[in-house]
């Protein structure tokens, strides 16, 4: 699995999405009519695009940028519900499903694992992007510590804001 | 009754494919452009969140996932008729396009209607140029981990501190009011050079 599914990455993509899908749906509720036009044009041309997608997926890995290019006030923090203060000794990254071994994992057991880190663009839906040095670990070595079943076809990932999301395992 | 002697031509029309491509560009550019100013208003390519945004009446899709979808689920669509219409053009109307010898003729001609005609055929010829780059700058923004050669090349505003995102962006952005401009140029010459006949014959 490459580099790009690094668990932090996730978490501030999943809230980004939070974001649009928060700050959409008041639009929504008061929106015009062309918004089933659109959602219907999104879904005929979902599949088609995903075949596109899944073509160009996965030819190496994704590019990487110099410490130099690191930009923080680029990035832009969106919450689904606020930013939820966590409590650093109850926390646990509960991961179950279609896995041999469910897991609950605390903060020192995340801190035993692999530790990565990598500079990349993240590039948000609402148009900007931040160059941003991320570390921590692997969402893939956790899955792998789960012992995920080759069954599962997605990941859903639920944050601490109540904001979900879910990726496929490609 | 003896029809009059001094009756126009008819009009001759130009092939069917031209007019297709033709219409069939305008039509999805509209979403394209409406679906993109939706994305845009998201977080504004100029001033960032807290930036102007452009009036809700020009957008297409109510919300920034609605503009998305019709934004990548038109962008096929009008890249192909993009694409084949430049090809077609290429190989059977070339003689339609501009050529080098069009600037000598807007620069040295004596002959103003000659000139206008160049002038006309460098108009339209640079706005499937202008329409291919929106298309690549799109890509190089779809895609950027996959094209990171195409995002790359943007990188040049940052000897001036201005990211290669940016850059990119502003590079999108530009395919609205550039192609406005020309817009405006095009349907002048155009009726400048054959009136409301010139237009039917596209259009019809
Ligand atoms: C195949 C062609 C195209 C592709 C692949 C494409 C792709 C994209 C993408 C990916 C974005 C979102 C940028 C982001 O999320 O960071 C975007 C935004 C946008 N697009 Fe396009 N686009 C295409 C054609 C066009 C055309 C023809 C126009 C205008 C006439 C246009 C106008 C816009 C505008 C105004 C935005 C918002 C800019 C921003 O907020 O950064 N696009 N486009
Ligand atoms: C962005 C939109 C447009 C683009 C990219 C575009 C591009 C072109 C191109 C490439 C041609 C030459 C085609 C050929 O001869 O094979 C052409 C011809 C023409 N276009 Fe457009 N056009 C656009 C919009 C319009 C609009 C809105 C009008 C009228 C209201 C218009 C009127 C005409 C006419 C009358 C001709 C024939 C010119 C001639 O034969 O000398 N176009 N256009």
């Amino acid at each position: 699995m490459s580099r790009h599914l690094d668990p932090r990455h996730l978490i501030s993509r999943r809230r980004l999405l939070g974001f649009g899908l928060s700050g959409g749906s008041s639009l929504l509720l008061g929106g015009c009519a062309l918004n089933g036009f659109s959602e219907k044009v999104g879904e005929a041309s979902e599949p088609l695009n995903q075949r596109l997608e899944a073509l160009l997926q996965g030819r190496g890995p994704v590019p990487e940028f110099r410490p130099d290019q690191v930009d923080p006030a680029a990035l832009l923090v969106n919450s689904f519900n606020g930013i939820p203060r966590l409590n650093p000794a109850s926390y646990r990254l509960r991961v179950e499903g279609l896995v041999s071994r469910p897991l609950q994992l605390d903060l020192a057991a995340l801190a035993a694992l692999p530790q990565h880190s990598v500079i990349m663009r993240h590039v948000c839906v609402e148009g900007w992007a931040a160059i941003v040095a991320w570390s921590g670990v692997r969402l893939a070595d956790v899955l792998t510590l789960a012992g995920i079943s080759p069954l599962g076809g997605y990941i859903e990932i639920d944050s601490a804001d109540q904001y979900f999301e879910s990726w496929d395992l490609a | 009754m003896p029809e009059p002697p001094d009756r126009p031509a008819p009009i001759r029309l130009a092939p069917l494919w031209t007019r297709a491509f033709h219409t069939f560009n305008l039509l999805v550019l509209l979403v394209m452009a409406s679906s993109g100013l939706q994305i845009y208003n998201a977080n504004p390519v100029f001033g960032g969140r807290g930036g102007a945004t452009v009036p809700e009446s020009l957008t297409l899709g109510g919300w920034l996932a609605g503009g998305r979808d019709s934004h990548f689920g038109f962008m096929g669509l009008y890249a192909l008729n993009l694409g084949l219409w430049i090809v077609l053009l290429l190989v059977q109307r070339r003689r339609r396009l501009a050529k080098g010898g069009d600037l000598i003729t807007i620069k040295g001609s004596g002959n103003s209607g000659k000139r206008r005609l160049a002038s006309h055929r460098v108009v339209y010829s640079l706005m499937l140029v202008l329409l291919a780059f929106s298309l690549i700058t799109g890509l190089a923004m779809f895609k950027p981990a996959q094209f990171w050669w195409l995002s790359g090349l943007f990188a040049f505003g940052e000897a001036f501190g201005v990211s290669a995102w940016q850059t990119l962006r502003v590079c999108h952005f530009a395919t609205i009011p550039a192609i406005a401009l020309l817009l405006i140029a095009h349907v002048l010459l155009s009726w400048r050079i054959g009136g409301l006949r010139l237009l039917r014959s596209m259009l019809a």
